[in-house]
């Protein structure tokens, strides 16, 4: 067998191979930030493991083949539409249940007011490192402020600064303009701002 | 950016301060993920790579063959299901047509020998035979 020059296109196994470990690579690196843009958006943590996984597979099965560079926004764009398919099945689902329920004994209308203890007990507990306690609070603070942001700006202002997206990339990713996701990201970042500050956290 | 300052760089820079302490935190937070969640992402992964189309090491060409002959195996299983279920139809019209000769086969070489049995009496279309060549 000749030797390939450098530079040179790779033989067929080579590229498969090489494209199944950047894909591999790629998931591995994205899989937990997907998980939370789709925990922000749907509230919900099976929900948001089966879409991840939905996404996941849809990259592989169609995109596989597509060079390293474009599988970031390939992979948002997916997982964007799967998290809206998602929340149009579960609003058609709510539909049913509200009406379903409007005819059936209301019982578990009330919630049950251990639940709400049981998660905002965490000050209550043993303090550990203080810098540990006080940044999960943070954490906690700002991923809640994340999730009660409109979809469009979280989705874009999660985009350009978590995954690293430039505005043409987010642009591409949400099917819109380039004005619009400046636009979804300024004001994303002053609700964002006015949250923290309120809460009392500094930058 | 261009260097100079407007309203809109000083807001972008804030914007840009913003984003960057919020990934720090929220990579900070998928880093502390639940053990079940990150196990889920990985199968997840897995399935997905598996679902792959095609496994490394398999030659182009190879694998070009046989899914071309896989695409005509495809396309030819239904032709192939149609023309056996008229190979077995034909085949059970043969018998059954056979069947009826023998049967007619017994009545017959009674009839040339003479020996009629019982059962040729109460046959309808033998007494109509039996007219019709008497009367001739």
């Amino acid at each position: 067998m000749v030797k390939a020059p450098a530079g040179s296109h790779p033989q067929a196994t080579g590229q498969t191979l090489a494209s199944r470990i950047e894909l591999s690579d790629f998931l591995a690196g994205v899989e937990r930030r997907a998980f939370r843009q789709a925990q922000f958006a749907l509230r919900d943590e099976e929900a948001a493991l089966d879409v991840v996984q939905e996404a996941m597979l849809k990259l592989a099965e169609k995109y596989a083949a597509r060079p390293a560079e474009e599988l970031p926004l390939l992979f948002q764009r997916i997982l964007q539409n799967a998290i809206r398919d998602h929340m149009r099945r579960s609003r058609v689902r709510n539909l049913w249940v509200s009406l379903l329920s409007a005819f059936g004994s209301g019982e578990e209308g009330e919630p049950d007011p251990l639940e709400s203890i049981e998660t905002t007990d965490t000050g209550m507990l043993p303090a550990g490192p203080q810098g540990r306690l006080e940044q999960s609070q943070t954490l906690s603070i700002i991923e809640s402020e994340i999730s009660k942001l409109p979809a469009r700006q979280r989705e874009a202002f999660l985009m350009r600064y978590w995954e690293e997206m430039d505005i043409a990339e987010t642009a591409a990713a949400m099917g819109c303009s380039e004005g619009s996701v400046k636009t979804h990201c300024s004001r994303a970042s002053h609700t964002l701002a006015a949250a923290l500050r309120a809460k009392g956290i500094e930058l | 950016m261009t260097p100079q300052q407007s309203p809109y760089s000083l807001d972008f820079a804030a914007e840009r301060e913003l984003g960057l302490f919020v990934r720090n935190q929220l990579n900070a937070g998928t880093a502390q993920l639940d053990v079940p969640v990150t196990e889920r992402l990985f199968a997840a992964r897995q399935a997905a790579l598996a679902g792959l189309p095609t496994q490394a090491g398999e030659l182009s060409l190879a694998s070009v063959g046989r899914s071309g002959w896989s695409w005509l195996e495809e396309r030819l299983r239904p032709l192939a299901m149609a023309f056996g279920l008229v190979l077995v139809l034909l085949a059970g019209n043969q018998t059954l047509s056979l069947q009826h000769i023998e049967s007619q086969e017994d009545i017959d070489s009674a009839l040339l020998s003479d020996e009629l049995p019982i059962d040729a009496y109460l046959d309808r279309g033998f007494q109509s035979w039996l007219a019709d060549s008497s009367r001739q």
